[in-house]
């Protein structure tokens, strides 16, 4: 009796180990899963399709996804449909290494033409930026970082963090420097970051939770992860870095850094219709204000849609000029001194 | 011919790794002695949680069953709860002691710069954390091998020496092979722990394993860079695992019912220190996680959103525990009196690696596997593969170490009766039970904890509840979801448990079971 009893509950607990049948797109996204899972709820509400998605932890953002999709690619068993990449490097490199497919989403038609790919290998939307978040009650206003070179300054001795350069957006932006400052100014700027003792930490979110405790006072992050500490009124600010300040050599100010979601078909995708359909939904105008309006404060790229409320955004921002292939290339470039740098 | 199927099959991802090594390793060349300080410091990390886990929990389980506490079976199992709660959260519990105006800033007011939190993002905190979350493991081994030991010797030592001495030369000698053995588990656990570390900002060498692998993608190269990692701990569990056999140590069976004659009430001091230790293990992290969850509301809310994943937290811990038992039961039973030859280090290859390279093996492992298996990988089945082969050796030594506390001419007598279905379900599986439940229950218990191969491993569409708990940690400033759903995580493993520890098909007094096996053995013949 009491096996019988167990293997009757074991085949109905047995039964959750199964994945149900029926319309499905499976979905990689390394973009904060509090800020894609409703996104994706409601994909999944108007369209009647399931939506499997597979998210990325925090400390190994992006990377572990893209490795993923290559592993899967080289192996000839794409499991993924779409991929929605909460920056644009690994998006471009997956392109070289021919893990994507094109596809020419009409929702994409009305975005900006630098945030669309060539052969329609990828989109991209709601941008984030690379901002200095800062403990209010540990740095006075007078005292406030310009630049992201304030953060090798001895002020910012033992008091400044950012996250992993080797992972998701903190790379991006490397590549960004990379390709905008040279090879040796970006060396020699997380030399000196290193130096002044910077804290590496997990992730952009683990960032600002040591700024916003005062573990340390200020930090690199994103938009997203500071605006979800200042409405919860944690005692943080964010300074959008390098709208005045000059680095030598240079004539213009450097501008702040932003970043694009980008979406993309998986080459080989097992439910492409599926894929195609999701991506419809992230490009579209409607998804980019809701990114817009939620916890995320992600900046629409488009005309017209109303951009989210972040204090201390300078009306006229800055931002830093370099095409997303520089940048990429410069990711590709920085991936050795940042590994010898880096993982130790 | 069923065994070497078997072990093939679960060593598989260990051969890849393997093979992936060989073909890099010529490109790659020996040993990089830059990391050899970084392991040095891992192995010195371990050491010394392995001897906060020792002092602490050693301490206690000798004060516990020296005296008369009430209600001991009840304080034993609560004994347990701090491994059951994911290490992650622990790491949260001591941040929120260590905020400015905190616990910590409180006690120590003179280790704190003003407006800044208690410093705990270091080696010393990181030791003293990992000590203490496994220091009911060391409770566990010590307190079950002094029950172990029969009134008549404890009576006959206490005449001889006395009651102090006879403790030290007679009562813990016979409880050391237990207590090594918890002190090798421990002493690997904590050595190959990457998130409590991480977390703490100290890096050790499985958190540049992880962050190494994760930048370089190669299986190979990991493992590769990995090989230190696993001498160490493969050298410290066979080290244990030696003395322990020695003494035919067993988790298992054997204990006394009665009281010590010498066990009186215990003192303010016994008091004292069981309550001391049991709140800061205990009562701490679970109170800090009853006050975040803070309301009913708030566990509704977390069950409403997260169901799916609190069953299958269960499901995974239910499956894998029951899987790798009941092929430790396949690699052990019949019991013959022939001794098998297996490898043992070898064996103990899966639990010694870091999780990261089973995970990572399991993903390149997809593109190499037949077709009509990929199912596998799509659905919660994949967490409980990749549980059982990470914990499967402990399902299998728990059971062998049983095994051999029962007496060899009931199994002579066992040997008589052929080795047909009947003897395996009348005779072999009622007296292995013991061992197949510890075995099941340390596999379930630590294959529900596992973090850094179910972060690779999880499906799409199959996010665990651990990695749900560890995504918290960072997207959940308040912690309140964090909290509801540590604890439905503690539930859903005490669950399972107790479906263990209560339901014996054989359930009979061991006497009679014994004196059966004598009748049918006999009948057999």
């Amino acid at each position: 009796m009491i096996l019988t009893t167990l293997a009757v509950a074991f085949t109905v607990v047995a039964s959750l180990g199964c994945t149900p049948s029926g319309t499905e797109v499976v979905v990689y996204t390394s973009v904060d899963e509090v800020f894609s899972a409703p996104i994706l709820k409601e994909f999944e509400r108007q369209k009647g399709i399931r939506v499997r998605a597979r998210y990325d932890v925090e400390a190994d953002k992006t990377t572990g996804l893209y490795h993923l999709l290559v592993a899967e690619h080289q192996s000839g068993r794409p499991r993924a449909d779409v991929f929605w990449n909460s920056e644009v490097s690994r998006t471009l490199l997956l392109a070289e290494q021919g893990v994507l497919q094109p596809y020419a989403s009409p929702s994409a038609a009305d975005l900006p033409s630098e945030y669309r790919s060539e052969g329609d290998l990828w989109a991209g939307f709601g941008v984030r930026a690379r901002i200095i978040i800062y403990n209010r009650r540990r740095v006075p206003e007078a005292e406030l970082p310009e630049s992201i070179q304030d953060l090798t300054h001895e002020r910012w001795r033992d008091e400044a963090g950012i996250a992993h350069p080797l992972f998701g957006t903190t790379l991006t932006h490397v590549g960004a420097l990379w390709a905008t400052l040279g090879k040796e100014r970006t060396e020699a700027y997380f030399r000196a970051l290193l130096a002044n003792g910077v804290k590496v930490l997990a992730g952009n979110s683990t960032v600002r939770d040591r700024v916003a405790s005062g573990e340390i006072k200020i930090g690199l992050t994103d938009t997203d992860d500071a605006v979800v500490a200042l409405r919860k009124r944690l005692p943080v600010g964010i300074v959008f870095p390098d709208q005045k300040t000059l680095w030598s050599g240079r004539e213009v100010p450097l501008g702040t850094f932003v970043i694009p979601n980008t979406v993309s078909l998986v080459q080989g995708a097992p439910n492409a219709a599926e894929g195609q359909k999701l991506i419809d939904y992230l490009l579209s105008r409607e998804t980019e204000a809701e990114l817009a309006k939620s916890a995320s404060a992600q900046i629409p790229v488009r005309q017209g849609v109303d951009p989210p409320e972040i204090p201390g955004v300078p009306g006229d921002l800055r931002r830093m000029n370099v095409s997303f292939a520089d940048v990429t290339l410069g990711v590709q470039d920085a991936r050795q001194f940042l590994e010898q740098t880096f993982v130790r | 011919m069923t065994r070497g199927l078997l072990f093939a099959a679960l060593f598989a991802p260990i051969a890849y790794l393997l093979v992936s090594a060989a073909t890099v390793a010529a490109d790659h060349g020996g040993l990089d002695v830059a990391v050899l300080p970084l392991l040095g410091r891992t192995i010195g990390l371990a050491f010394g949680a392995s001897g906060v886990a020792l002092v602490s929990g050693g301490v206690v389980a000798m004060v516990f069953e020296a005296r008369a506490f009430p209600a001991p079976r009840i304080f034993r199992v609560l004994a347990f709860a701090p491994l059951l709660l994911p290490p992650v959260f622990q790491v949260a519990v001591w941040e929120r002691l260590a905020e400015p105006g905190g616990l910590l800033c409180t006690l120590l007011p003179f280790a704190v710069e003003s407006d800044k939190p208690f410093p705990i993002r270091n080696f010393t905190s990181a030791v003293i954390l990992l000590g203490l979350n496994y220091s009911p493991i060391t409770f566990f081994f010590l307190s079950h091998a002094l029950r172990a030991i029969p009134n008549e010797l404890l009576t006959a030592a206490r005449l001889h020496s006395g009651s102090w001495l006879s403790y030290w030369r007679v009562q813990l000698p016979l409880a050391m092979p237990s207590f090594l053995a918890g002190a090798g588990l421990t002493f690997t656990f904590t050595f190959l722990s990457y998130e409590v570390p991480r977390l703490l900002e100290v890096t050790t060498y499985p958190v540049l394993v992880n962050t190494k692998f994760e930048a370089l993608n190669s299986p190979g190269l990991a493992f590769l860079f990995a090989i230190p990692c696993l001498c160490v701990s493969c050298s410290v569990l066979l080290g244990s695992q030696a003395w322990a056999n020695r003494e035919r140590f067993a988790l298992s069976g054997r204990e006394r019912g009665e009281l010590r004659p010498d066990q009186r009430k215990p003192g303010l001091v016994a008091w004292i220190v069981f309550l001391l230790w049991w709140s800061i293990c205990s009562v701490l992290p679970f109170g800090l996680l009853v006050t975040l969850a803070a309301s009913l509301s708030t566990f509704v809310r977390a069950f409403h959103t997260d169901w799916e994943r609190i069953l299958s937290s269960a499901f995974i811990c239910f499956s894998t525990a029951v899987v790798a038992a009941a092929l430790a039961g396949v690699a052990l039973l019949p019991v013959t009196h022939t001794r098998r030859r297996v490898l043992v280090a070898v064996l103990w290859l899966p639990v010694a690696l870091p999780g990261t390279l089973l995970g990572m093996a399991l993903v390149h492992f997809r593109g190499v596997i037949p077709e009509w298996t990929l199912p596998v990988y799509d659905g919660w089945w994949i967490l409980v593969v990749g549980g059982v082969l990470r914990f499967f050796p402990l399902a299998y030594f728990a059971l062998q170490a049983h095994l051999r506390t029962i007496p060899d001419h009931l199994w002579k007598a066992a040997e008589l009766h052929g080795t047909d279905r009947e003897r395996i379900l009348r005779l072999d599986l009622p007296l292995a039970w013991p061992g197949l439940v510890t075995g099941a229950v340390a596999v379930g218990l630590f294959a529900s904890q596992e973090l850094a191969a179910t972060i690779l491993l999880a499906p799409p569409g199959h996010e665990p509840l651990i990695v749900r708990i560890y995504n918290l940690l960072h997207y959940d400033p308040e912690g309140d979801a964090l909290a509801a759903l540590c604890l439905f995580h503690v539930l859903s493993i005490v669950f399972v448990m107790l479906i263990f520890l209560f339901v014996n098909p054989w359930k009979r007094p061991r006497s009679e079971s014994v004196e059966e096996v004598g009748s049918v053995s006999r009948s057999g013949a």
